[in-house]
């Protein structure tokens, strides 16, 4: 049976090197195959550790920094997602394409060095070895099911339109894209920006 | 005041706002810092999106510009992800420590590319007088944004349980007074 951690680090290795890859990619069709191989291991390693590792850490966290790693974690995960989906909607042979990339790249080196560092050690404190490996299981039985549904259905998920825009919408200039806003709503003779 | 001497110093004010409002326990101190921090930053992203990049990228015109202008927005846009729930978390709880924490980390990686790619960018393509129109520019918005930027957070519909408040419903931020 594996242990949870070395699977984990096992898809942190795999991540980084699709990101080394897609930072030296020369063609726009080899960006977008790596953005999506990308998008898809990331969602899956996600779903693996907020669904399986981070509860079990969780349960026997003690401390409130603890605690503080595992919300600083499960948020780092969001913002990654965001920038994955502003990734999947840029053009490859653009310069946001870009610009977005180099940043996934930062975000997922700093969010996996930083597990690597601290969650995982006090993890492997908290459970016991037994308790680690039947995670690693309860991962790899997960994995190969969401494995198989993706096969069922190819590309589902990217034929969907993006449910509101993003970035995009930023550049519509005035008052509340100055302020970081996404949508500006005039109201009686102010301007109310939404976040 | 020349643009990139203004930010430079901006940005020693804003790191030294992360990192108290980081370090620091006691809970008045942290609601007081929290508020100074997101105006900094609010104002701070505010000028250099509208007054600061443009100008950069236009002068650079080069694929190193476009790619630093593009990059420095999406940063931006990170700490717009985790910075407005912020408002309406117990600053006492473990998930307001690890957000502030989290958007230090974010902006001082933000601020040290900025320093290292941007601004000797600017320096090399806008002249000295051009820089401090800018600058002059930045300053005069600034100062009347600073404080005027009220966030009607209670107007956000957020979903809270044991594990921190999520967004589910629209955020608003209110620039200006109403006028009516």
């Amino acid at each position: 049976m594996p242990n949870a951690i070395a699977l984990l680090k096992n898809d942190h290795t795999t991540v980084r090197t699709l990101l080394g890859q897609l930072d030296a990619a020369a063609t726009p069709r080899d960006r977008e195959r790596l953005a999506n191989r990308i998008a898809d291991a990331l969602e899956e390693h996600s779903a693996v550790e907020e669904e399986i590792f981070y509860p079990a850490y969780r349960a026997a966290a003690g401390t409130r920094e603890d605690d503080e790693i595992y919300f600083k974690s499960r948020e780092e995960h969001e913002v990654v997602g965001q920038v994955v989906d502003d990734l999947l909607h840029s053009d490859p042979r653009g310069a946001s394409f870009a610009g977005r990339a180099r940043v996934l790249r930062h975000l997922v080196e700093e969010h996996a060095s930083e597990e690597e560092r601290s969650l995982f050690p006090r993890a492997e404190q908290l459970r016991g070895e037994q308790r680690l490996r039947e995670l690693g299981d309860e991962i790899e039985r997960r994995k190969q099911s969401a494995g198989q549904e993706q096969q069922a259905r190819p590309q589902g998920r990217r034929q969907e339109p993006p449910l509101r825009p993003r970035g995009e919408a930023r550049d519509r200039g005035g008052e509340c894209a100055r302020s970081g806003s996404r949508f500006a709503i005039p109201f009686c003779g102010s301007i109310i920006c939404r976040w | 005041m020349n643009a990139a001497g203004l930010l430079e110093r901006d940005h020693v004010r804003i790191r030294r706002i992360l990192r108290d409002l980081d370090e620091t326990r006691g809970p008045d101190e942290r609601a007081r810092l929290f508020d100074l921090a997101e105006d900094a930053l609010l104002v701070h992203s505010a000028i250099e999106e509208d007054l600061f990049y443009p100008e950069v990228r236009a002068a650079a015109a080069s694929e190193e510009g476009d790619e630093v202008y593009i990059k420095s927005r999406e940063e931006h846009k990170l700490v717009d992800v985790v910075m407005p729930p912020l408002r309406l978390i117990d600053v006492r709880s473990a998930v307001f420590a690890a957000k502030s924490r989290l958007v230090r980390q974010l902006v001082e990686h933000h601020i040290g590319e900025e320093e290292k790619y941007m601004l000797p960018l600017a320096r090399e393509v806008l002249s000295e007088q051009r820089l401090n129109a800018i600058g002059a520019r930045m300053r005069r918005s600034a100062d009347r944004l600073h404080g005027k930027v009220i966030l009607a957070a209670q107007s956000r519909a957020f979903d809270c349980d044991r594990d921190g408040c999520r967004i589910v419903g629209p955020g608003f931020m209110l620039l200006s007074g109403l006028g009516c």
